[in-house]
C-alpha cells in the first residue's frame, strides 16, 4: 500500500479504511502540506494544542497549552489501544423518523431573546462576522 | 450538610395528586427548567433561565412532584466526581472527605442525606450510576431511547439517557414509570417505556434467576471492592440466583471507544456556546471567531476545554479513521459481545466501580485516572443498554455499589434481581 492521498477533508476515508495501520504518515489538521506527524507516538507539541484550541474557536490562556501537552499525550496513547479492535458486522437497526411538516407553537421572540448577552431591534447582536 | 448538593433551591409544586404527590424530588442541573436557573455546573450558563420546562419535568410537576431544586454537577457532565463544577465540590454524605461520584454527584448526594426523596440524574458514561455506588444509594441507566432527552443540555447524545436516583429499588422504579415513555419532542424516544410498571416488578424474587459475571469487570479491580461484590452475589445465590462466569474481550477497549465517542460529540454539541444567544458573552473586540473564542475559554472550565480539543482532533481530517472510526468499530463489538453474554444470562453483574469513592481533590490533575474509573460502566452506554445500581455493602467505611445490566428494554428484569439486595 502506497502513501495515502491527502483527504483534505474529514470524508475522505482510504480506500480499505485502514490506510493509517501500514502507512506511519498523517496528515495536518488542515488541508495542506502532508508533515509526518502522529501527536500519539511523536508526543504532542504546544502547537499542536494551539492548533486544535484555533480549530475549536477556543481562545486558550497563557499556559494553557503548556498544561494540555501531556495530559494529551496520556490519552492519545490510550486511545491507540483501538488499533486492535477487529471489524465485526453492524447490523444497525436505524429508521428515519418522520412527522408532517405542519405548523405549530414555537418560543415567543421575547423568550428567545431573554438569555442573550445584547439584542436589538429583536434580533440577537453579535460582533463583526470579519 | 449536603447544602452543597444544590446549585440552586427552588420548590416548583406540581399538581395536587399523583403517584409522587407526596415527594420531593432533585433535578440535576443540566435538566431545564421553566423560570428556574440551569447552569450545567458551567460559569457558562451561570445566568442562563431556561425558556421551556424539559419532558421529564413536565412529567414530574404531572405526576404531583415537588422539585426541591438543581444539583450540583460535572460541568456539562464532564467528570467522575463532580469537582469540575464551576460553583465548588460537593461532599458525599455517605463518605466524608470523599467526593459523591459524579456527574451526578448533588442528585445522589441529595437523596443520600434526605435533602430530598428522589432525583433525577443523566448518565452518559456512568454518571447516575457511579454516584448512586458511591453514595450508598440506587440509581438506574435506562435502556437509550426510554426516557425523552427534549430539555437535557446535550453533551454526548448517542450516549446519554436520565435515570432516577434513589434510596431503594422500588422507589427509583416507580419514577422510572414517571419520567419513561415516548416524545413526539424527542425522535430517538421509543414505545416501550409507554404504560411500563417497573414498580411492580420490584419484587426480590431472584429464582431462577442467571447471572452472568464479565471477568474483564473484575480484573484489576479494588480488592475490597471486589470482595464486597462477591459478598452481594453469594446473597443473591443464597436467594436462589445461580451465577457463571463469562470473557468479554470487546470490554478491555470500551473506555477508549467511549472517550472518543463522547469527546467527538461534545465537540459538536458545545459548539452552539457562542456568547451570543445565551451563555457568557466575550465582548465585542474583535471579529466573530475571536469573539467567540474568547467567550469559550472564559465560560468553560479545563475538563470541558480539554474534551472539546481532544474531540475536535479525533474528528479532524486524518485522525478521524485512526480514533473515530475504531471507536464505532469498538462500539459495535462491545454491543455483540454484550448480546451474546446476554443470550446465556438474565442479567450481567460487575462492581459498578472499579473503586471506593476518591478523596476530595485526588484525582483532579490527573484525567486518566478519573477516565479509566469509568471502566464498568462506559460500556453499557455504548450498547444501549439498562443498567442498575443497588448498594452492595462497605470496603473500609467506604460504599460500594453492584451493576446489573440488561438486554435492550429489560428494565423490569434489573428492578427484580436489583431488588433482592435494597
Amino acid at each position: 500500500m502506497g502513501p495515502r492521498k491527502n483527504p483534505g477533508s474529514a470524508f475522505g476515508a482510504s480506500a480499505d479504511g485502514r490506510g493509517y495501520r501500514a502507512d506511519p504518515l498523517f496528515e495536518t489538521l488542515t488541508p495542506g502540506p502532508k508533515v509526518d506527524l502522529d501527536m500519539s507516538e511523536q508526543r504532542v507539541e504546544t502547537d499542536d494544542v494551539e492548533h486544535v484550541a484555533g480549530l475549536a474557536r477556543v481562545d486558550l490562556d497563557e499556559g494553557d497549552a503548556e498544561r494540555f501537552v501531556d495530559q494529551f499525550a496520556d490519552i492519545l496513547e490510550a486511545f491507540d489501544a483501538l488499533e486492535d479492535v477487529p471489524d465485526v458486522d453492524r447490523d444497525v437497526e436505524l429508521t428515519n423518523v418522520m412527522r408532517p411538516d405542519e405548523e405549530r407553537a414555537s418560543l415567543s421572540q421575547d423568550d428567545a431573546l431573554a438569555n442573550a448577552p445584547d439584542s436589538e431591534d429583536g434580533y440577537f447582536k453579535g460582533p463583526n462576522v470579519s | 450538610m449536603a447544602r452543597d448538593a444544590f446549585i440552586t433551591e427552588a420548590e416548583i409544586a406540581g399538581n395536587e395528586s399523583g403517584p409522587l404527590a407526596d415527594a420531593t424530588v432533585a433535578v440535576k442541573d443540566n435538566i431545564s427548567t421553566q423560570g428556574v436557573p440551569t447552569t450545567c455546573g458551567s460559569a457558562m450558563l451561570e445566568e442562563y433561565v431556561p425558556p421551556y420546562d424539559a419532558t421529564v419535568v413536565e412529567h414530574l410537576l404531572d405526576a404531583g412532584a415537588t422539585i426541591v431544586g438543581k444539583t450540583n454537577m460535572d460541568e456539562f457532565g464532564m467528570g467522575t466526581t463532580t469537582e469540575t463544577s464551576a460553583f465548588g465540590p460537593t461532599e458525599n454524605p455517605a463518605a466524608p472527605g470523599h467526593v459523591p461520584g459524579g456527574s451526578s454527584g448533588g442528585s445522589a448526594a441529595a437523596v443520600a442525606d434526605g435533602e430530598a426523596d428522589l432525583a433525577l440524574g443523566s448518565d452518559t458514561g456512568g454518571s447516575v450510576r457511579c454516584p448512586a455506588a458511591f453514595c450508598g444509594v440506587v440509581g438506574i441507566k435506562p435502556t437509550y431511547g426510554l426516557v425523552s432527552r427534549y430539555g437535557l443540555v446535550s453533551y454526548a447524545n448517542s450516549l446519554e439517557q436520565i435515570g432516577p436516583i434513589a434510596p431503594t429499588v422500588e422507589e427509583a422504579a416507580e419514577l422510572l414509570d414517571v419520567i419513561a415513555g415516548p416524545d413526539p419532542n424527542d425522535a430517538t424516544t421509543r414505545d416501550e417505556g409507554a404504560d411500563s410498571e417497573y414498580a411492580a416488578a420490584a419484587d426480590g424474587d431472584v429464582d431462577g434467576l442467571e447471572i452472568g459475571i464479565p471477568t474483564e469487570l473484575l480484573d484489576g479491580a479494588h480488592e475490597g471492592v471486589v470482595e464486597t461484590f462477591w459478598d452481594a452475589i453469594d446473597e443473591l445465590e443464597a436467594q436462589g440466583a445461580s451465577t457463571h462466569e463469562v470473557s468479554l474481550p470487546s470490554l478491555e477497549h470500551a473506555v477508549e471507544a467511549y472517550y472518543v465517542i463522547a469527546m467527538s460529540e461534545a465537540s459538536s454539541n458545545l459548539a452552539r456556546f457562542d456568547g451570543v444567544r445565551y451563555g457568557q458573552g466575550g465582548g465585542f473586540d474583535g471579529n466573530w471567531n475571536e469573539t467567540f473564542a474568547r467567550a469559550r475559554r472564559d465560560g468553560f472550565g479545563d475538563e470541558v476545554v480539554r474534551r472539546i480539543l481532544l474531540g475536535t482532533y479525533a474528528l479532524s481530517a486524518g485522525y478521524h479513521e485512526k480514533y473515530y472510526d475504531q471507536a464505532q468499530a469498538a462500539r459495535a463489538w462491545v454491543k455483540q459481545d454484550f448480546d451474546e453474554a446476554l443470550d446465556d444470562a438474565d442479567v450481567l453483574a460487575s462492581p459498578t466501580m472499579p473503586i471506593p469513592p476518591f478523596e476530595l481533590g485526588e484525582s483532579l490533575d490527573d484525567p486518566m485516572t478519573m477516565y479509566l474509573a469509568d471502566a464498568n460502566t462506559t460500556p453499557v452506554n455504548l450498547a444501549d443498554l439498562p443498567a442498575i445500581s443497588v448498594p452492595a455493602g462497605e470496603t473500609d467505611g467506604l460504599p460500594v455499589g453492584l451493576q446489573l445490566v440488561g438486554p435492550a428494554f429489560g428494565e423490569e428484569t434489573i428492578v427484580r434481581a436489583g431488588s433482592a439486595l435494597a
